[in-house]
């Protein structure tokens, strides 16, 4: 055994000198491509802490000049910047938890071999994947249905991903049957069959379909812009792109006049920042589930 | 899938024989899950295709799809009359065609050399640094892209500071379309090479064994046993990204205009927002959506056929 285990060594050492060429371009290549996916983010990040003065200069690279949290302080303090990003967080949590309990009671059944229909009722949800009615018959019948200007056009039209299903039904699928066979023994019915065995087994696909839910409806722009004119009902993205694109706004950058005042470029920095740090407070934690989500609803049918 | 599971679960041929009736009474709670989600997929998925027939009709807003009058292929016509139109078509797929020769392989790329790397540690680090563009919204990837390339933003500087003149990257048409793609790839490589990485450690290791005792050396093996492991994959992908040839995403596009480059940045999912959305032209709107959808579609069914013909895996039906 341990002879094994050091003729297997000597055998990688051996390859790893056989393959050094390759390996230093492809680590290599790698890097570069890692550093320009974080480089951009570190720099607004730096931009924002800056002083006015570094900033005006072009000096901030990769590190904040001077620091300065005076553009955090008008971005955190503006009402209508808090008035978002309280309304996005409450829109997220609500569509996320309606969207899960949708999402479960589709893909558990679905994932039961032996249901009747079950086919019939696979092809009527793949087919809206394929065939939508387009942006301006969707927003027509929001209109028809009285909800446009109504925070539940942000929520309902969304409430099932089917690409999202898939994934949670593939790996209720993958439980073992022989559990829900001994739980109905015993007298289960489906619901507690459901909800004693399948979820609490499933914590993995469920963190990884509840991060893809939240992080779309926390970053979803367009629907907001088709059927939202409110300003009560801005989420951040809809006020970080009127901060960040609109010159014409200054509802935030105006907070502080004078000479001192935040440069609007600093504010802009700073609210990117502001709307991205609830995203990466979660990613480090779900991130180890996620990969694993995508694997198993890679797995072709 | 479904016309070999009877032989590799005999206990589904007794159920696939019960009548629906049977099937309700024992599985009804099964059933009565179905009924929200279900109730979701009709109103909100289904209904809404009752609304394409605008394209066909003048709509008018006081007597509803319904009432409205019939108007054939009028507002097709109308908007193959106007150049806007085939602008937006032309950017549509130019861009799509741009992003399927650069941003197509990449993932592939990535996910070969991930998977050659030796340091697991190094190489869950490089994941998750990679996957990390994929979770920023396109308004702060857009917010991001303006703000570093601007004309006083920091590549920019770098370039005066080296001694170089100002580069307009997101003002001059044709820079615009390069930060387009490249923003793309930024955007969306990492977290693609998830699906690759997947196909890849599902190829045969004996096959890796073979190749080596065959004195492959590391590229060879790419080239003769991960490639051909993961092709059904990449046909896969190529299909769906085919199926998308018309249609670009409405936030893209949308956060990276400007005025200056809108002769190639307007695209068919802008325009339909413009005249739709914005000035309540809907039937017209609906119909270059409907155009564009039904050229998705052939693309889509001709992509799968080829592969099909050609005895590929990876065709989608």
């Amino acid at each position: 055994m341990v002879t094994n285990v050091k003729t297997a060594k000597a055998s990688q050492s051996a390859k790893g000198r056989r393959y050094l060429g390759s390996e230093i371009v492809f680590n290599v290549i790698l890097t570069v491509f890692v550093i320009l996916c974080v480089v951009p983010v570190i720099h607004v990040v730096a931009l924002s802490m800056s002083e006015r003065n570094a900033v005006l200069a072009g000096q901030v690279t990769l590190w904040p000049k001077g620091w300065d949290f005076n553009a955090y302080r008008s971005v955190f303090f503006d009402a209508s910047m808090q008035r978002s990003m309280i309304f996005s967080i409450i829109l997220t949590v609500v569509y996320t938890v309606m969207a899960m309990v949708c999402s479960i009671l589709v893909a558990y059944p679905l994932s039961r071999s032996y249901l009747p229909g079950k086919k019939f009722l696979m092809v009527l949800i793949l087919i809206p994947m394929y065939f939508t009615g387009g942006t301006i018959p969707n927003y027509l019948w929001i209109k028809d249905l009285h909800l446009i200007d109504s925070p539940w056009s942000l929520v309902l039209p969304i409430l099932t991903s089917t690409y999202n299903i898939i994934i949670m039904r593939n790996f209720f699928s993958s439980i073992s049957g022989s559990l829900e066979e001994s739980a109905k023994l015993d007298g289960c019915n489906d619901f507690q069959v459901l909800f004693r065995i399948i979820l609490p087994l499933s914590t993995a696909s469920l963190a990884t379909v509840g991060l893809f839910y939240a992080v779309s409806r926390w970053n979803s722009y367009a629907d907001v812009r088709y059927y939202i004119n409110n300003q009560n009902y801005f989420t951040l993205q809809m006020k970080l792109y009127q901060v960040v694109f609109n010159a014409t706004d200054t509802s935030v950058a105006m907070v502080e006049g004078g000479a001192n005042a935040v440069l609007p470029d600093t504010i802009r920095s700073a609210a990117i920042v502001f709307s991205t740090v609830p995203i990466l407070i979660v990613y480090p934690f779900l991130q180890k589930y996620f990969v694993q989500g995508v694997m198993i609803g890679a797995v072709k049918e | 899938m479904q016309r070999t599971a009877p032989l590799q679960k005999p206990q589904n041929v007794h159920y696939r024989r019960m009548s629906l009736h049977k099937g309700i009474s024992k599985y009804w709670m099964l059933y009565a899950m179905l009924i929200l989600p279900l109730a979701q997929y009709i109103i909100f998925r289904y209904c809404p295709l009752w609304g394409v027939q605008v394209a066909f009709k003048d709509y008018n807003l006081f007597k509803g799809i319904a009432g409205s009058k019939w108007a054939g292929f009028k507002y097709f016509e109308e908007a193959f009359a106007t150049q806007q139109f085939w602008d937006a078509l032309k950017n549509t797929v130019w861009l799509n065609l741009l992003d399927l020769i650069f941003g197509f392989p990449m993932p592939i790329l990535l996910a070969i050399m991930l998977y050659e790397m030796r340091s697991v540690k190094l190489k869950k680090l490089y994941q998750t640094l990679m996957y990390l563009p994929h979770f920023l919204s396109w308004i702060i990837i857009g917010g991001i892209v303006t703000k570093m390339f601007a004309t006083r933003g920091i590549v920019n500087n770098v370039i005066r500071s080296l001694g170089g003149s100002t580069v307009d990257f997101l003002t001059n048409s044709s820079n615009w379309v390069v930060m387009y793609v490249v923003t793309g790839i930024w955007q969306s490589a990492g977290w693609g090479t998830i699906i690759y990485l997947a196909a890849i450690s599902g190829v045969n290791t004996e096959l890796y064994d073979a190749a080596e005792v065959d004195g492959c050396g590391r590229l060879k093996r790419i080239w003769h046993v991960t490639l051909p492991g993961i092709m059904p994959t990449i046909i896969t992908m190529l299909i769906l990204q085919l199926g998308r040839m018309v249609g670009i995403g409405f936030e893209r596009p949308y956060v990276m205009m400007n005025n200056n480059v809108r002769d190639v940045s307007e695209v068919i999912s802008t325009f339909v927002y413009t005249r739709g959305i914005l000035n309540q032209r809907y039937p017209l709107s609906t119909a270059v959506d409907l155009f564009g959808s039904v050229i998705n579609m052939i693309f889509l069914i001709a992509a799968n056929r080829i592969t099909r013909r050609l005895g590929g895996e990876g065709g989608l039906w």
